[in-house]
C-alpha cells in the first residue's frame, strides 16, 4: 500500500516537473522572432488587400450591415471600433494607421506595443467583417494573439538594433519564459486546430472513399492550378486523400516526439503548399506553414536564418562589386 | 529568471482555462447536428455557456472543419441590376476572378457568396430529432435564427449593390456549381466552367417562419 502511495506521489512530482518544463523553461527568441516577421507580413498583406475595396466592406453602405452581422453572429461579446467610423476619411486614416502598426510589428519597432495593437486591430477587423472571413483570418488572429505573450522583438528587430546602438542589449539574446509560453501556446492551439480538422473530416464519406482531394481540386472556384489531369490517376487521388486525413488526425500526437516531428512538418508544408498553389489560397496556405514554424528549435531557426543571410550577402557582394567596376 | 511557485500556479490556471476555451469552440461545433445549431452534447452546451464571452471576444468560435465533412460544390450568386435612368439591365456574378483581384479579394467575395448558404438549417427537421422535444426546440430556434440571418444578409447585399451601382432594383439568384467526376473530365472531356453546371439553388428559406 505504501509503495503504491509512493508511486502515485512520484508520478505526481514527475507530472508537475514535466508541466513546469513544458510551459516555464526559458527559450531562445529566434523561432518566435521569425514567426513575428512572417506573421507580421501576412497581417500587413491581409489588411492591405481590404484597401482595394475598403468602402465596400467597411463604408456606410457595406456588404454586411451591422444588423446583418448581428443576425449572423448573435453575440454581445464582440466589439469593433470599425462600426463607429462613419466618414470615409476617418475610415481611411484608421486603416492607414492599422497598416503602420502591422509594419511596425514586422520590423520589430516598439514590438511589445505594436504586437498588442496589432492583435486588437486584427480582432476589430474580424469582429466587423463577419461573412467575408475564412481560415486565414482565424490563423492571423491566433498568431497575433500569441505574439503579445512573448518578447517577439528580442532578435532580428529594430528594437534590438536600437538597443545594440545604445549598448543596452546583451551580445546574445537572453532566453526567456515569455518566449517559451508564446511558442507553446501556438503549438497547443495548432494541435487543437488539426485535431478537429481531422475529426471533422472523419464524419464525411469522401475522406473515406478516397475522392475528397478530387472534390477539392475539381472545384472551379477554388482552383488556381489545373490539376484535372489527376483524374487519370484515381489511386493517387485516394492516396493523397487518406494521407491528408491521417496526417491531420494524428498531428496532435505525432508532432511532439522528435523522431516523428520532421515527418509531420514536411507533410504540413506539402499539404498547405498544395492549398497555396493549387486551391487559390496562397495566403491561408502560407499562414498555416508560418504557424507550423513554432515546432522548430530556436537554435535550428537561428542556424537556417544565419545561413540564408550569408548566402544573400554572398549574392549581393558580386553584384555590388560589379557595379563598382562599371 | 525563475518564477515563484505562486506565479507559476496562477499562470498554469490561466493557460488551462485558455486552452479549454480554444478546445470548447470546435468541440461544440462538432457536437452540433448541423452547422448553426446548438451543441447536441450537454457537455458541449454547458462548456459553451461558460466560455462563450471569452471565446467570442477573442474570435475563437471556429470549427476548424476545413473542407469537411466533405468538400462540396461552391456557391455563387448572380445579381441582376435594373435601372430607372434608361441604362440596360446588368448581370454580375459573385465572385468573379476577372473583377475581383488580387486573389485574396476574390476569396473575400467568394466567402460572401458562400455565406448565403453556410449555416443553412433545413426547413424540415431531421428525422432523428422528431421524438426529442428538447432537441426539436433547439432545431426550431436555429431554423428561425437562420431565416432571420439569411434575410438580413440578403437585404444587406441588395442595399450595397443598389448604392454601389445606382440601381433601383437588384435581384439575387443563388447558384451551386456542380463538380465533375474524373470520368467526366478525362473521358467525356467536359469543361469545369460549363454553364450547365451552375444550378439555381432553391429559395426555400424565407418561405415561411415556423409557428
Amino acid at each position: 500500500m505504501i509503495a503504491a502511495v509512493q508511486a502515485v506521489r512520484q508520478w505526481s512530482r514527475d507530472v508537475l516537473t514535466a508541466w513546469n518544463h513544458f510551459w516555464f523553461a526559458p527559450a531562445a527568441p529566434h523561432t518566435l522572432a521569425l514567426i513575428r516577421i512572417l506573421a507580421g507580413l501576412m497581417l500587413f498583406y491581409t489588411h492591405l488587400v481590404w484597401s482595394f475595396d475598403l468602402e465596400a466592406f467597411l463604408g456606410t453602405a457595406p456588404w454586411v450591415t451591422r444588423e446583418a452581422s448581428q443576425a449572423m453572429f448573435r453575440s454581445p461579446y464582440t466589439w469593433s471600433y470599425l462600426w463607429h467610423l462613419e466618414s470615409p476619411w476617418l475610415l481611411w486614416l484608421a486603416h492607414g494607421l492599422a497598416l503602420v502598426v502591422f509594419a511596425a510589428l514586422t520590423v520589430g519597432f516598439r514590438t511589445r506595443l505594436a504586437s498588442i495593437l496589432a492583435w486588437l486591430i486584427t480582432l476589430a477587423y474580424c469582429h466587423r467583417l463577419q461573412g467575408a472571413l475564412y481560415g486565414l483570418d482565424q490563423v492571423n488572429a491566433m498568431l497575433a494573439m500569441y505574439l503579445t505573450v512573448g518578447p517577439a522583438g528580442a532578435v532580428w528587430s529594430v528594437d534590438r538594433w536600437l538597443a545594440k546602438r545604445r549598448a543596452a542589449a546583451p551580445a546574445t539574446p537572453v532566453p526567456s519564459i515569455g518566449t517559451n509560453l508564446a511558442i507553446r501556446l501556438i503549438q497547443v492551439h495548432l494541435a487543437i486546430v488539426y485535431l478537429f480538422g481531422g475529426i471533422s473530416k472523419l464524419k464525411g464519406t469522401a475522406w473515406w472513399d478516397g475522392s475528397a482531394v478530387w472534390l477539392a481540386v475539381a472545384n472551379y472556384e477554388y482552383q488556381s492550378l489545373d490539376l484535372s489531369w489527376l483524374g487519370r490517376w484515381i489511386p493517387l487521388i485516394a492516396i493523397f486523400t487518406h494521407v491528408t486525413v491521417f496526417w491531420e488526425t494524428f498531428y496532435p500526437i505525432l508532432i511532439w516526439p522528435r523522431l516523428t516531428r520532421p515527418v509531420m512538418l514536411v507533410l504540413a508544408v506539402c499539404v498547405h503548399g498544395s492549398i497555396a498553389i493549387a486551391l487559390g489560397m496562397p495566403t491561408f496556405g502560407m499562414a498555416m506553414i508560418i504557424a507550423n514554424l513554432a515546432f522548430l528549435e530556436p537554435a535550428f531557426t537561428a542556424a537556417v536564418v544565419h545561413a540564408c543571410g550569408q548566402r544573400l550577402r554572398r549574392h549581393a557582394k558580386p553584384a555590388s562589386s560589379a557595379k563598382q567596376t562599371l | 529568471m525563475e518564477l515563484s511557485p505562486r506565479v507559476r500556479a496562477l499562470l498554469s490556471l490561466v493557460v488551462c482555462l485558455h486552452i479549454a476555451a480554444v478546445f470548447v469552440a470546435p468541440f461544440t461545433f462538432n457536437s452540433s447536428p448541423a452547422p448553426g445549431m446548438a451543441a447536441a452534447s450537454p457537455v458541449g452546451a454547458v462548456l459553451m455557456d461558460w466560455f462563450e464571452p471569452y471565446i467570442d471576444a477573442l474570435y475563437l468560435r471556429h470549427g476548424y472543419a476545413f473542407f469537411a465533412p466533405d468538400p462540396g460544390p461552391s456557391h455563387l450568386f448572380r445579381a441582376k441590376l435594373e435601372f430607372d435612368d434608361g441604362r440596360e439591365p446588368e448581370e454580375l456574378m459573385f465572385p468573379d476572378l476577372r473583377r475581383h483581384r488580387p486573389r485574396l479579394l476574390y476569396h473575400r467575395h467568394f466567402m460572401l457568396s458562400e455565406r448565403l448558404i453556410v449555416g443553412y438549417v433545413p426547413a424540415v427537421a431531421p428525422r432523428e430529432l422528431v421524438d426529442d422535444p428538447v432537441r426539436m426546440a433547439a432545431w426550431r430556434a436555429s431554423r428561425d435564427a437562420y431565416v432571420d440571418y439569411y434575410e438580413q444578409l440578403r437585404q444587406s447585399y441588395i442595399a450595397h449593390l443598389k448604392h454601389r451601382y445606382g440601381a433601383q432594383r437588384v435581384t439575387l439568384t443563388r447558384l451551386e456549381h456542380q463538380i465533375l467526376s474524373p470520368a467526366d473530365i478525362v473521358e467525356n472531356r467536359r469543361d469545369m466552367a460549363d454553364e450547365r453546371l451552375y444550378e439555381v439553388h432553391p429559395e426555400d428559406v424565407v418561405a415561411e417562419k415556423l409557428p
